[in-house]
């Protein structure tokens, strides 16, 4: 079991159920404040509800995290009355790409290598190149390559801004710490009980 | 009649399961719409259902997002040209895909609108899991004026910790009462299924 | 002094965050961005052809393939448009000189079935093969 842990993520004995379920409900929270939020350009995004997806890459087994990224693009689709239109799909996939770029990407390389900077502007341009694609499909047309360079550098933009605050974030979150020991505090005791 | 008002007698008037089923299919059939005529009409019927609903509704933004769908077709000319402005060329083709697919964009924005309320609860394990997110959302949501701008981190840190407390015990609660009875059949249903057999009419006779 | 002093403080805090990856994925996204804007905005303006006849006119854009029907005062003139390239395949003149002529496919050039009224050429891109090849 052990070894299927490539890096030290805690185990949870409901394999991460409820604390996905929680990051769920911080995503749809941090859409709702970001709603609030003053824009300095009408389509720059911070895209805050991605925050908890990149707590959870290196927090829950896999099943869990992409349930988490799921049940985001549904939650805010159902909450903004969008979940039968395009901006639902193109949400799901741009999503759906990051969320399994950033988790291959960490795969390849730890938290000593790549820190959620760099992950979190993967899954950003990753994220953004897969709307405009979709956009291309059923949206603008062949125009859309006109767009293309304007949302990656948006994505590079708000990937990178995201990624520094994720960053603090995590290093200061009291709540993170407790979460992380107590998983590890219970995983103890299943050692113990083994024993 | 108010916006709230309507609202209100919008989702005690429907299942929200059933308003939710007929609105994939209603969102389906716009799809397979062949006439960019049976696309506008949903589009108008969907419009008047989601200023029914209460939902609240940007017709500036509306007309911004159609107008630029149109626009960014017209920018490669394909087809006849219609008319032109110095070096730039409106061709048929290109307006007509553009038009059929700004009408059809913001069909399904009415629809999902209209078709999608705060009651509604996805079936099986999914469902399950994505109530439990909205539990703790309304919870989280209760603290929401104490977010901060400054001190950000340390706010939302706050009040991530006192809800995570809370949400362990209330979890397994609200796990046990969530029966929903089934209700029988609605006047309201028939309206539905009225509304799906309009939108299908075009599909039979093309 | 100080001023310095907190600069390179600044660095290093910054340094502590991003890690040899970041620097990676940073300016490989960056350096796309730079290759894609030059690719969608540099280039030349895409090119079209245009098909004239008594009825109008008719634009396509020479980078899809397709098939178009023209009609003149003596039936339709089918004209083909693939790889680049456009040709009128068939048209119901008696000589049929148009049906031999070479496909056309740079801005400037053109083909004709005069006795249907139907007229085709390519505007569009300064097309010297170059900056085409480039491009794609």
């Amino acid at each position: 079991m052990k070894s299927m842990r490539s890096s030290n993520r805690p185990s949870f004995p409901d394999g991460g159920r409820r604390i996905a379920a929680f990051l769920a409900a911080l995503a749809f929270f941090l859409s709702t404040v970001e709603y609030m939020l003053p824009r300095p350009v009408p389509f720059m995004r911070l895209g805050l509800a991605n925050l908890p997806i990149l707590i959870a890459v290196d927090l829950l087994p896999f099943g869990a995290y992409m349930a988490l990224a799921l049940v985001k693009v549904v939650g805010m689709s159902v909450l903004t009355g969008s979940l039968f239109t395009y901006v639902a799909l193109f949400s799901l996939a741009g999503t759906l790409a990051s969320a399994l770029t950033m988790r291959g990407l960490r795969v390849v390389a730890g938290p000593k290598a790549l820190s959620y900077v760099g992950l979190c502007v993967a899954g950003a341009v990753v994220s953004n190149m897969a709307q405009v694609a979709l956009a291309r499909v059923f949206v603008f047309g062949p125009s859309a390559k006109f767009m293309a360079p304007m949302f990656l550098g948006l994505g590079l933009v708000s990937g990178l801004t995201l990624g520094a605050f994720t960053q603090v974030f995590a290093s200061r979150s009291s709540w993170l710490a407790k979460v992380r020991s107590s998983a590890r505090a219970s995983e103890g005791e299943a050692l113990d009980d083994q024993a | 009649m108010t916006r709230p008002e309507r609202r209100e007698r919008w989702e005690s008037s429907f299942d929200p399961a059933r308003l939710a089923i007929a609105g994939v299919a209603l969102s389906a059939l716009l799809l397979f719409q062949p006439t960019l005529a049976g696309r506008v009409a949903m589009l108008v019927g969907a419009a008047v259902a989601a200023w029914s609903s209460g939902r609240r509704l940007s017709p500036l933004t509306t007309a911004i997002v159609m107008a630029s769908i149109v626009g960014a077709n017209l920018l490669v000319p394909i087809g006849r040209v219609v008319a032109s402005v110095g070096p730039f060329r409106v061709t048929e083709t290109a307006l007509t895909a553009g038009l059929g697919k700004a009408v059809t964009f913001e069909a399904l924005m009415f629809i999902s609108k209209a078709c999608l309320g705060p009651g509604l609860r996805l079936p099986g394990r999914f469902g399950e899991f994505f109530a439990e997110a909205l539990r703790g959302y309304d919870r989280i949501l209760e603290h929401k004026s104490s977010v901060r701008i400054s001190g950000f981190i340390k706010s939302i840190d706050e009040i991530l910790v006192s809800v995570y407390d809370g949400a362990a015990s209330a979890a397994e609660i609200a796990d046990k009462d969530r029966t929903v009875p089934r209700s029988r059949f609605r006047r309201s249903d028939m309206a539905l299924i009225a509304m799906i057999m309009a939108a299908g009419v075009p599909l039979f006779f093309n | 002094m100080p001023l310095t002093d907190r600069h390179s403080k600044r660095l290093r805090k910054a340094r502590s965050i991003l890690r040899p990856l970041d620097v990676l994925i940073v300016a490989s996204s960056a350096a796309l961005l730079v290759a894609l804007s030059i690719a969608v905005y540099g280039g030349p303006p895409s090119a079209t052809l245009v098909v004239s006849t008594e009825m109008g006119e008719w634009v396509y854009p020479m980078s899809q393939d397709r098939d178009i029907e023209a009609q003149g005062p003596l039936g339709i003139t089918y004209i083909h448009i693939g790889d680049g390239n456009a040709h009128i395949e068939d048209s119901p003149c008696a000589n049929k000189t148009c049906v031999a002529s070479l496909p056309i496919s740079k801005t400037g050039e053109w083909a004709a079935c005069l006795p249907n009224g139907v007229f085709i050429h390519i505007e569009g891109a300064e097309d010297d093969g170059e900056i085409d090849a480039f491009v794609k």
